[in-house]
């Protein structure tokens, strides 16, 4: 399932895939992953891409 | 480079230089041998039974060492000695010894013709004397019968099938090995730049790792149907090492490519422009050592696939990583 939140929030930063990459110390194939909803991130980079965007991790990750 | 690797480095070089010292020291040099194929053609109308002959090739030196075994089928006699002539007659190697099984010290052959004189003696006490000290006592046939007083000399016409090949001594291919690791780390040093700790995501690691089970895998079931196919004795007119090679560089060349489609290839601080050109340089080099082999025929020989192939192997595999990192490349373009 694409995480449209993860990249709604992104977009609200202005950061590209890479600048958050590049935040997170990872790959912007893994965010572009994340985001088509084709790799589940482990618990600690989900924190770390919601300390970057400034989100908790509900606002991002939670699926109702 | 840091000193942990300038260790670690080091300690590779010592270790491969006391087993280099090591082999050589203990006299192992001509240990390896491995028998090579010849015809061997008797011009002698006698004793052309029980007497076997065989060229074993001393791995490490490059030479090759005669090995004559004699077992009397019918005749009883004893073989005493036998001489490696060349085709004008000149003495390559000789050896004597009362023993059924004779071996010659290790010298240099060419392919040719060469005429291999036995002396056996058909001598009744020194037979005798030969059998109490040799022979063990299940020996089928009995001494007692078709003495001769003669001494014979039995010429055979030895053919090299195959030329042989010139094995690097063992100090050559350490430098050799040395070279590479040398060239290995500086290309990567050149890839990394002043970096060389590699770093990878959490989801690039685990794309690693199942390119690498991958790989396992693959390299496991080749050697599965490799042993299969030998079971069912199947020629491959290959030899076995380059066999062995491919199985391996077949492993390894799909965890790369598996590896680059699962973006687990390159770490977070690679430069891949400097790891393509480099790659490529290495697949060109062996693209023109390739060219160089076939067009001395240094591939096939005698109809058997050498080791001559494994630059020709080593560009495919290199080029298979290079489609593979064109192809992901164009498809995350496509995506953008």
């Amino acid at each position: 399932m694409k995480n449209l939140r993860l990249k709604a929030a992104r977009a609200g930063k202005d950061m590209s895939q890479d600048d958050l990459a590049k935040a997170c110390g990872v790959s912007r194939q893994t965010i572009n992953a994340i985001e088509k909803g084709d790799y589940n991130p482990t618990v600690n980079l989900c924190i770390a891409i919601c300390k970057v965007l400034d989100k908790t991790l509900d606002e991002l990750f939670w699926e109702e | 480079m840091s000193k942990k690797k300038v260790i670690t480095f080091l300690s590779i070089i010592a270790i491969l230089s006391v087993c280099a010292c090591a082999i050589i020291i203990s006299g192992k040099m001509n240990q390896s041998q491995q028998g090579i194929c010849t015809k061997v053609i008797n011009t002698s109308d006698e004793y052309d039974d029980g007497i076997f002959f065989m060229p074993y090739k001393a791995k490490h030196s490059g030479h090759y060492i005669v090995r004559v075994n004699y077992w009397p089928d019918e005749d009883p006699g004893v073989l005493t000695g036998f001489f490696l002539n060349d085709k004008d007659g000149n003495r390559l190697v000789g050896a004597t010894a009362q023993k059924l099984m004779f071996e010659s010290k290790s010298f240099y052959m060419e392919k040719g013709e060469y005429k291999l004189v036995f002396q056996i003696i058909k001598n009744n006490e020194q037979y005798l004397d030969f059998y109490n000290t040799h022979l063990l006592d299940d020996f089928e046939f009995s001494p007692w019968d078709g003495f001769r007083e003669t001494t014979m000399l039995m010429d055979y016409e030895v053919i090299f099938e195959r030329s042989p090949e010139d094995y690097m001594p063992v100090l050559y291919l350490l430098f050799g090995v040395c070279g590479m690791a040398i060239a290995f780390i500086l290309i990567l040093s050149f890839i990394r730049g002043k970096t060389t700790k590699a770093n990878f995501d959490e989801r690039m690691l685990a794309g690693r790792l199942a390119s690498e089970s991958k790989g396992f895998w693959v390299m496991i079931t080749a050697l599965i149907i490799l042993f299969l196919l030998s079971a069912a004795d199947t020629d491959f007119h290959v030899e076995t090492s380059v066999i062995f090679f491919f199985v391996l560089l077949l492993g390894v060349t799909v965890n790369a490519v598996s590896s680059v489609f699962r973006d687990g290839y390159f770490a977070l601080n690679d430069n891949k422009k400097r790891f393509v050109i480099s790659i490529s340089i290495l697949a060109l080099g062996n693209l023109a050592v390739s060219v160089f082999y076939i067009v001395k025929g240094k591939v096939l020989v005698d109809g058997t696939v050498t080791m001559g192939v494994i630059p020709i192997l080593l560009f495919l595999a290199l080029t298979a990583i290079l489609i593979s990192i064109a192809c992901k490349e164009n498809a995350e373009t496509r995506e953008d």
